[in-house]
């Protein structure tokens, strides 16, 4: 089909000007459109500020901070050191102390390559609690924080199920991972399939673990972003909570309040799946004692002694502390720019909110940055498909805290085939996002309407993270 | 499967990701350029193309677009998947020699198991050039590479003793296996351990560490050639970069910058640890080890290959990251050439005479150059800015 052109329909001296005008409209029109789509935008490129590293691959986890200072750079290249030493039985050695029981021997053993881990092959551990107790717990003997913890720990096993032991030892328990699937479909009927674990925990003696123990799996979060997240103002946290709902949003959200070792004090949790540590220098003497079986100043012997000095116990932690979070990619791309709104439209920015201000920190690289994480840093009920029935400090067995996002599309990219979620259980962001139940129910549901076409474009959009 | 790749799917592929991004330059570019194009007068040529006399031609892919494209797809089975079938074909190699050793326990058979272990090392040292993908999240690289636990290892060999079949391996940790733990076993603590110094259980325990090298080895290979766990091989991860569906590579300028910033990290951990560690043991007058300086030139090696889009024993050749170096700056292309040929230059050398640090100092020199001009001449063009 031809279309006559201008110069028959008009004469010469009109055509410019009709084309001029033509163009100006249409250039209105477009500037309209992308008005539009910038104003949908919920977090620009840089996604930490001036703590952005712009590398898009395998080891973007891994930078620091461009604008680090060079006390900073000295802190995380000491930190980087201590991140990855692997402790051992050798007696005499520096990093002596391994154990005798324990899930890993390093930080980098769990935390590869700063990402999340992978249920299996991989870093997956069990917390646990003994249910029975939690009736009694307020009126057991134990002391002020084993009560505030809400988790009362398991004869034989403690909180954590050390299923690694130096030789000549046994482990705690033996644990086999058993995946249940379950099959559905969207609402444009196309099916899926969702899988959660199931765990053969066998106990030295060949007993299993008894019902009445509660067990909650966790795969190891990432670690890059989170100096900044510990750098966001407690305020600004708080005020996002609505533990009573009172906007009617159906979003309650309620932060964690759990025990400062240092201060000796109730403060905002902040990190964990369960938000259940206030801080990165706490984590990661948990970390040590918990997953290596190192002690610290934080988490000494009974006998008060510790396995590792402060200085190494803060390097560690200033490690994490200052790790980058990744830029963004593909901005301009229409489908990920129509995900983006997407994902707005379906409400997930109600928890996983896009947008903070740093305060105070140790790291002064890591101040007045805006940032852009998609978390809200407080816990929500995430529905019983996700509920692992265990309490910690005051977060309920359903509680979980919003995840940050950044640098999640990056995932795949840094650690093939790591799984989602606190478990690890889904294989793809569908999947996790199809988990979603409680108050992020009425988010899974328009997830689940979605025509291909947008799932596939919010897909792309958490991609471009 | 064959290792070249078919023309017919490279061009439509590099034509439909052309066709995306000219689409979109085409539709922005007009819109935002239209009144100068007009007020130039060139109205004709636009009424012309509108009118549909003549095709509307879409452009060429730039050619350091092409030459992404050509190194993303060509990448995996030039230089990758030959690196690793040659690892497994020397942990093979490894593990008939330990197996050997373990039932005829003699001088020579000591000799050449330590030469075969040489030789799967080195030949692991030479992928680290390369080490993205799947080798770390499957655990794979700390199976192979972890820093040994001496006491752990001489612990279990006492307790396996005691075992029939020398224990359960799948309890060996990461620390007491692979290429170090192999290392500490076949030498000792000083370097000097002796063919009476070795007991039954040590030679038990390096078959055993041999047969999971091997094992670990032959999944690297099979998760780059045929997959892991139902999904696709990895090799096809990279050659897929930017088509959709491909949520590891979103883009082909992703997957490129994989390739290349491996190549700079691995450069990174040389220049700033590897050969300073090894020109300070020379120049306070003791000579480096040569095991060592064997690991510095394989490392070398694989960033040569790397670099030329060529593993030695590869049956095709990709085309590199050089050629990426020589669209950008023909200048830089020759400098990183010269520099890599008189890096090995100074290694040789050094192998040759361990107690000259000139040499070393040269490779460093050499190799700090090659790092600064990928950074900056090949890195900074590729990733996204803001």
């Amino acid at each position: 089909m031809r279309f006559p052109s201008l110069s028959i329909l008009l004469p010469k001296r009109w055509r410019f000007s009709v084309l001029s005008i033509l163009t100006t409209v249409l250039t209105i029109t477009v500037g309209i459109f992308l008005s539009v789509s910038v104003s949908a935008r919920l977090s620009p490129m840089a996604s930490a500020g001036d703590a952005t590293t712009f590398n898009r691959t395998s080891s973007a986890y891994e930078d620091a901070p461009p604008n680090l200072t060079a006390q900073g750079i000295e802190d995380h290249d000491l930190g980087d050191e201590a991140f990855e030493e692997a402790f051992v039985l050798t007696p005499g050695h520096e990093n002596a102390g391994l154990g005798p029981v324990f899930n890993n021997a390093s930080c980098v053993g769990c935390h590869i390559r700063n990402g999340r881990g992978m249920p299996e092959p991989g870093q997956l551990l069990l917390r646990v609690t003994d249910t029975t107790a939690l009736d009694d717990l307020q009126k057991s003997a134990m002391d002020k924080v084993e009560r505030l913890k809400n988790a009362p720990p398991v004869r034989g096993l403690g909180n954590q199920v050390q299923d690694f032991s130096v030789v000549g030892t046994t482990p705690e328990a033996n644990v086999e991972i058993l995946w249940k699937e379950e099959a559905g479909s969207y609402g444009d009927g196309m099916p899926y399939r969702l899988r959660s674990p199931q765990f053969n925990v066998t106990l030295p003696d060949g007993d299993p673990l008894p019902d009445t123990v509660a067990v909650s799996p966790r795969i190891p979060p990432h670690v890059y972003g989170l100096g900044l997240l510990e750098a966001i103002p407690e305020a600004d946290i708080l005020a996002l909570a609505d533990p009573d709902d009172q906007d009617g949003d159906g979003i309650s959200g309620r932060p964690n309040r759990v025990w400062d070792v240092v201060k000796q004090e109730l403060t905002l949790g902040r990190f964990g799946w369960k938000a259940n540590a206030p801080n990165l220098l706490q984590q990661s003497a948990e970390a040590y004692v918990n997953d290596m079986g190192i002690t610290n100043s934080l988490f000494p012997a009974e006998d008060g002694s510790t396995e590792i000095d402060d200085a190494t116990l803060v390097a560690a932690a200033a490690y994490s502390q200052t790790l980058a979070a990744p830029a963004r990619t593909l901005m301009d791309d229409p489908q990920v720019m129509r995900g983006e709104k997407l994902f707005s439209d379906a409400s997930c920015v109600a928890c996983h909110v896009s947008t903070f201000k740093t305060g105070k920190h140790k790291y002064p690289s890591l101040e007045n940055q805006d940032i852009h994480p998609f978390t809200d840093m407080l816990l929500h009920d995430m529905g019983e498909g996700l509920a692992d029935n265990r309490p910690d400090f005051e977060a309920n067995g359903q509680e979980w805290r919003t995840p940050s996002l950044w640098g999640v599309g990056l995932a795949q990219t840094v650690l093939p085939y790591s799984g989602y979620l606190h478990d690890g259980r889904a294989r793809t962001f569908e999947e996790a996002i199809l988990w979603h139940g409680g108050e992020a129910e009425n988010s899974k549901l328009a997830f689940d309407r979605m025509p291909k076409a947008d799932r596939d474009a919010l897909v792309r959009f958490l991609q471009s993270l | 499967m064959s290792i070249l790749i078919e023309p017919r799917q490279f061009v439509a592929s590099a034509i439909r990701k052309n066709l995306q991004r000219s689409t979109v330059v085409l539709f922005f570019g007009t819109l935002f350029v239209g009144i100068p194009i007009a007020q130039a007068g060139e109205t004709d040529a636009l009424e012309t193309s509108l009118k549909g006399d003549r095709p509307l031609q879409v452009s060429q892919p730039s050619p350091q677009l092409a030459a992404m494209t050509e190194l993303n797809q060509s990448f995996s089975q030039a230089v990758i998947i030959p690196a690793y079938v040659e690892l497994t074909e020397q942990t093979e190699s490894l593990l008939q020699a330990s197996q050997t050793f373990e039932a005829e326990p003699t001088e020579t058979h000591l000799i050449a198991l330590r030469k075969a272990w040489l030789k799967a090392a080195s030949s692991w040292a030479e992928t680290g050039a390369f080490a993205f993908g799947p080798i770390h999240s499957l655990g794979y690289s700390a199976a192979l590479d972890s820093p040994c636990d001496a006491a752990s290892i001489e612990a279990w060999i006492q307790v396996s003793l005691e075992n029939a079949n020398g224990g359960d391996t799948t309890l060996l940790r990461p620390a007491m296996q692979g290429f170090e733990a192999i290392a500490y076993v076949l030498k000792g603590d000083d370097g000097e351990k002796s063919l009476a110094d070795f007991s039954r259980g040590e030679r038990q325990y390096l078959s055993q560490l041999a047969v999971m090298a091997n094992d670990t080895a032959h999944n690297i290979l099979d998760v780059w050639q045929t997959g892991w766990n139902g999904y696709s091989p990895y090799a096809a991860v990279l050659e897929t970069a930017g088509e959709p569906g491909n949520g590891f590579y979103l883009s082909e300028e992703a997957a490129t910058e994989e390739i290349v910033r491996t190549v700079v990290n691995h450069l990174d951990v040389m220049v700033g640890e590897v050969l300073p560690e090894l020109l300070e043991t020379s120049q306070e007058q003791a000579e480096p080890g040569a095991v060592d300086l064997q690991m510095l030139r394989s490392r070398l090696q694989g960033i040569q290959a790397a670099y030329g889009g060529r593993y030695p024993a590869a049956q095709s050749k990709a085309a590199g990251i050089a050629q990426l170096v020589a669209i950008a700056n023909p200048r830089a292309h020759r400098q990183v050439q010269q520099s890599l040929t008189m890096a090995m230059a100074g290694v040789n050398q050094a192998i040759a005479n361990p107690s000259n640090p000139e040499a070393l100092a040269m490779s460093l020199e050499a190799l700090t150059t090659v790092h600064e001009l990928l950074d900056t001449e090949v890195l900074a063009q590729i990733q996204p800015q803001e």
